[in-house]
């Protein structure tokens, strides 16, 4: 017998395959609060500023955890893990090397402290020693990058020390930050009397890398028109640029020319003079073409399409943010407010880009991409396109898409316009599905959508589903916002008449609403109660035949300053007849008339010949009728 | 709300109703499910589709549908014929032209029934043109060329139009561009109009057809070439900061727990799948055994050949040697250690008589 030996390979891609080849079984669970909310009932968000509030706290609590680490190293040396882990260890912050050489310098750059940074490298220029070429462009970049000050750095806002050394602070707790935050970058701007430039001209000798670090510091802080004189330096020593000086300068152009078609004029020509240097263009290339073309115009539209034709003749791989910029030429009239352009537009730029790009997997490759999905919803809302909009809807579902829809408040602006154009368009079957799956799991309605759902109800004749969607307003904490959602509320269910036990699920739910007015708790905000609103909890009670609330209602209205209307007083008159209980007409009729309605007179006559009335009874109504006569008089 | 305007709307005449083919997209399945929801639709863009109906039936007496239309019951879901079937007349092209226009239904509520043509109303240009795209998927396929007449018809429809002179050329280019999709469908079955078609009568935007011309091609030679390069090993600050930004921008936060492991496997904090012992543990394993094992050679300088001393240190080596967890300069260092602590205390040994 042959004994055939088979060794099967069990390899797998890479050390990431087994889980995410598990975790592509996992689905979400519309039922469920975010994972990163799951280890506390307790603290699973119910409205959308306490998911906001958690998930900053749970990164504000990380950060601390991270600057109580890299504060105190000493307490935290020991190492149990084995292998090593790096990133849980202390990091040090401040430079070890103190004496003034290279060694400081390079270990300064590395720790990004840029005043320090040039203070060493002035020192060693000043001590005579030559610093190599290649660290002075590392300190030129850093320079440049920062904007000649120091970044500040998240985790390390500015500690006040109290007396025993501890640190009181506050880190400001941002999603997912880096360590060092340049989020005053948009106001610096390229001064004058630079150290970037400064440290240039003391260069001995420059090359590409140098000039390339200049442009793209003065075209980041707004020096544009300086950073064409750089270029124009560098052309003049015969000196090649890189391809991220052409894109600094490329994104430059519109800022250093007034027409428009100057403006493209300047961005083709540096498009050319790459060519000619034979530097190749990148995927970051086009698109800072194609966000510089927006700056230019009515020539946009033509020539958008044309850059996406040269990108695909060369081979680049367009990426999400190149369609957003293409979309942004082609609908940015639209989705401005005035109207008359809307209608000239159609979605056919979008069907045909969606044709393209359908069941495909993008990687975020430019920080532009995460703008795309909202955008093309944003349009399909415009333009009422419902099937374009599952299209879109259906690209996110496709490998890591859904990454790039950007931040929570995106994903939150981007589900809500898709669940507006849902409850526009679709029967309120599909609209409830969209609802469970959407709510709360991936996004917080506000008022506004809420009010879209009610009427898509109403559309649809589904208004027995009043009461749940009211809960789920409650517990959005929608409800106290503003007075419209429970006046919209009361007035849907206060319309029309339904069924026995819709009318009883009516008035539960009109009792709820009523809790809402009123006097709340201390820290809740209340309403103040509407007359409308009093008259349509007082229609919902009296159609569900609960007269001693809406009697209780009806206090009410003198308690609040209100007034209420002739049409609930004959309704409450109807109700009395029909319990054959004329001290209530009277006192209805009474009621009426301290309200001085024009009303008073007749709903005194009906009362006369409609009840059964004892002397007094008659007697008062004398009375109120001679009142409001005098008062006619 | 459009529908609910409409709903209101339609209760008082007698429009038109149509239906529409839509394509529903659930979220989780990725297949399309293609439900006829009989929707009433944006008032001003009309779309008479119709899915299902023979449009394109084969039989060249069907009469015209503007009959029927009077008789149709407004409230419920309606399917609108509109596309007629080869006549060979020229008027009854005509009359169906006309009475495409008769269906575009504008916030205003007269919808005209007459037969023949009647003047189209002054609804908005596009819901116009974009009506006539995807009804005249349903004029029927017999023409070869544009007759005069029915160019007589489209100038005469653009007349009423606000814009009549781009409105015409837009309607002519049209009928043309159709020719070729018609011609297509003669063939087809009837049934098949659906959404396919009408996405090939949108006009279709041609993404990236024509060029700038400003880059050479790169011929495969030069390709390879700059693929030789190797790219450049450091990364610059601007790289590092842009990738950064890219981080800070997209939405990384894990969905469920094995992302989260995923995340934390990237990080170093957690073994990697499938479980290797040995991870971390790479320069060790170049280290052979021998070297573990075989001590004795550190014995050999430093220390006595006899004696007690000697004694102890190879019972020390012995020991090393069945240690795991030293590294070998970790050994080397213990033995070094002995060997200076022998060292220091030689004349203490020597007056013991231990050396």
């Amino acid at each position: 017998m042959e004994m055939t030996s088979c060794c099967s390979v069990f390899y797998f891609r890479n050390e990431l395959a087994v889980l995410q080849a598990l975790s592509s079984t996992v689905q979400r669970d519309p039922t469920a609060s975010h994972y990163r909310f799951q280890d506390d009932p307790y603290l699973t968000p119910r409205t959308a500023s306490e998911f906001k509030l958690f998930s900053l706290s749970q990164e504000s609590g990380r950060n601390a955890a991270k600057y109580i680490i890299n504060t105190y190293p000493n307490f935290f040396l020991k190492d149990y893990a084995e292998p090593h882990i790096p990133c849980l260890m202390p990091e040090s912050l401040q430079p070890k090397v103190t004496e003034v050489c290279e060694a400081g310098l390079r270990e300064l750059i590395h720790l990004r402290k840029v005043r320090s940074a040039v203070d060493m490298y002035d020192r060693l220029l000043q001590a005579g020693t030559v610093v190599s070429l290649e660290l002075t462009n590392n300190l030129l970049d850093l320079i440049c990058f920062y904007g000649d000050q120091d970044p500040v750095q998240g985790d390390q806002a500015e500690p006040e020390k109290t007396a025993e050394g501890e640190v009181v602070q506050d880190p400001a707790p941002r999603r997912k930050e880096g360590r060092f935050r340049k989020s005053d970058s948009l106001h610096r701007t390229w001064r004058k009397d630079n150290n970037a430039e400064r440290i240039f001209h003391l260069m001995p000798e420059r090359n590409e890398r140098s000039y390339g670090a200049l442009i793209r510091g003065m075209v980041k802080y707004g020096a544009h028109s300086k950073a064409f004189d750089l270029y124009t330096d560098m052309q003049n020593n015969r000196m090649a640029a890189d391809v991220h000086a052409f894109n600094a300068l490329i994104a430059a152009a519109p800022e250093v020319r007034q027409k428009y078609s100057e403006k493209w004029d300047l961005i083709a020509e540096m498009l050319k003079q790459m060519n000619k240097l034979g530097v190749r263009p990148t995927l970051l290339t086009f698109n800072t073409v194609l966000k510089s073309l927006l700056r230019c115009g009515p020539l946009s539209r033509a020539l958008v399409l044309q850059v996406l034709g040269e990108m695909k003749a060369l081979g680049i791989e367009p990426s999400l943010a190149t369609y957003y910029h293409i979309l942004v030429a082609f609908y940015r009239q639209a989705l401005s407010p005035s109207t008359l352009s809307r209608t000239m537009l159609t979605t056919d730029l979008l069907h045909s880009m969606m044709d393209e790009i359908s069941g495909k997997v993008f990687d975020a490759l430019d920080p532009d991409d995460v703008y795309f999905f909202n955008y093309a919803m944003n349009i399909c809302c415009s333009l009422k396109d419902l099937g374009l909009a599952y299209r879109v809807h259906s690209l996110l579902n496709v490998g890591d898409n859904w990454k790039l829809l950007g931040n929570p408040s995106r994903e939150g602006f981007y589900y809500g316009s898709l669940f507006n154009l849902v409850c526009m368009m679709e029967n309120i079957g599909v609209v409830l599905q969209w609802y469970r799956d959407l709510v709360p799991s991936l996004f917080y309605p506000n008022s506004h959508t809420m009010r879209d759902l009610l009427q898509a109800l109403d559309a649809d004749n589904r208004l027995d589903l009043i009461p749940e969607i009211w809960k789920d307003v409650k517990q959005l904490g929608l409800a106290t916002v503003s007075g419209d959602l429970a006046e919209e509320v009361l007035a849907l269910m206060a319309r029309d008449e339904h069924s026995p036990e819709i009318q009883e699920s009516f008035a539960n739910c009109a009792l709820a609403v009523k809790a809402v007015y009123g006097h709340g708790e201390q820290s809740q905000a209340t309403l103040d109660f509407t007359a409308s609103a009093l008259c349509n909890m007082a229609t919902i009670l009296l159609a569900a035949g609960r007269t001693d609330q809406a009697w209780e209602i009806l206090q009410l209205f003198k308690a609040n300053n209100r007034v209420p209307s002739e049409k609930l007083l004959d309704e409450f008159l109807n109700s009395a007849k029909s319990g054959s209980n004329s001290e209530q007409a009277v006192t209805l009729v009474q009621m009426s008339s301290s309200f001085s309605l024009p009303a008073t007179a007749r709903l005194a006559q009906r009362v006369e010949q409609e009840f059964d009335l004892s002397e007094e009874q008659k007697k008062a109504l004398q009375d109120v009728e001679a009142t409001s006569d005098s008062d006619k008089d | 709300m459009y529908r609910r305007a409409l709903v209101t709307w339609c209760q008082g005449r007698s429009p038109v109703v149509f239906a529409q083919d839509v394509c529903l997209y659930y979220p989780k399945s990725n297949e399309t499910a293609n439900l006829r929801v009989s929707r009433t639709i944006v008032p001003g863009v009309c779309r008479t589709l119709t899915a299902g109906t023979p449009l394109f039936s084969k039989d060249p007496d069907e009469l015209p549908s503007q009959d029927a239309t009077q008789r149709r019951d407004t409230k419920e879901a309606e399917r609108q014929e509109e596309g007629k079937p080869e006549r060979p007349g020229k008027e009854k092209l005509l009359e169906i032209l006309g009475q495409m226009k008769v269906e575009v239904v504008s916030k205003k509520p007269k919808v005209p029934q007459e037969e023949g043509r009647s003047r189209p109303h002054p609804a908005e240009m596009e819901s116009t043109i974009s009506m006539f795209q995807e009804a005249t998927a349903g004029v029927s396929q017999q023409r070869e060329k544009l007759s005069p007449k029915l160019v007589a018809a489209a100038s005469a429809a653009a007349a009423s139009l606000p814009d009549s002179a781009r409105a015409e050329s837009e309607l002519l280019q049209q009928l043309r561009r159709h020719e070729a999709v018609t011609q297509a469908q003669k063939a087809t079955d009837g049934s098949h109009i659906g959404l396919s078609s009408l996405r090939s009568v949108r006009r279709k935007m041609q993404l990236g057809g024509k060029r700038l011309n400003i880059f050479t091609q790169v011929d495969a030679k030069a390709k390879e070439e700059v693929a030789a390069v190797p790219a450049p090993l450091t990364l610059s600050l601007w790289d590092v900061e842009f990738a950064n930004t890219i981080g800070t921008v997209v939405n990384t936060l894990p969905r469920n727990g094995f992302e989260e492991m995923i995340e934390w496997t990237k990080e170093g904090k957690l073994w990697k799948y499938p479980i290797d012992n040995e991870a971390g543990l790479e320069e060790e394993a170049q280290v052979p055994f021998q070297e573990h094992i075989f001590l004795e050679k550190h014995l050999d300088e430093g220390f006595p050949k006899q004696g007690p001393v000697r004694h102890f240190m190879e019972l020390v080596v012995s020991g090393l040697a069945r240690n795991p967890y030293l590294t070998v300069a970790q050994k080397a260092e213990h033995i070094a250690w002995y060997r200076e602590y022998f060292q220091s205390k030689e004349d203490l040994l020597r007056e013991a008589g231990a050396c």
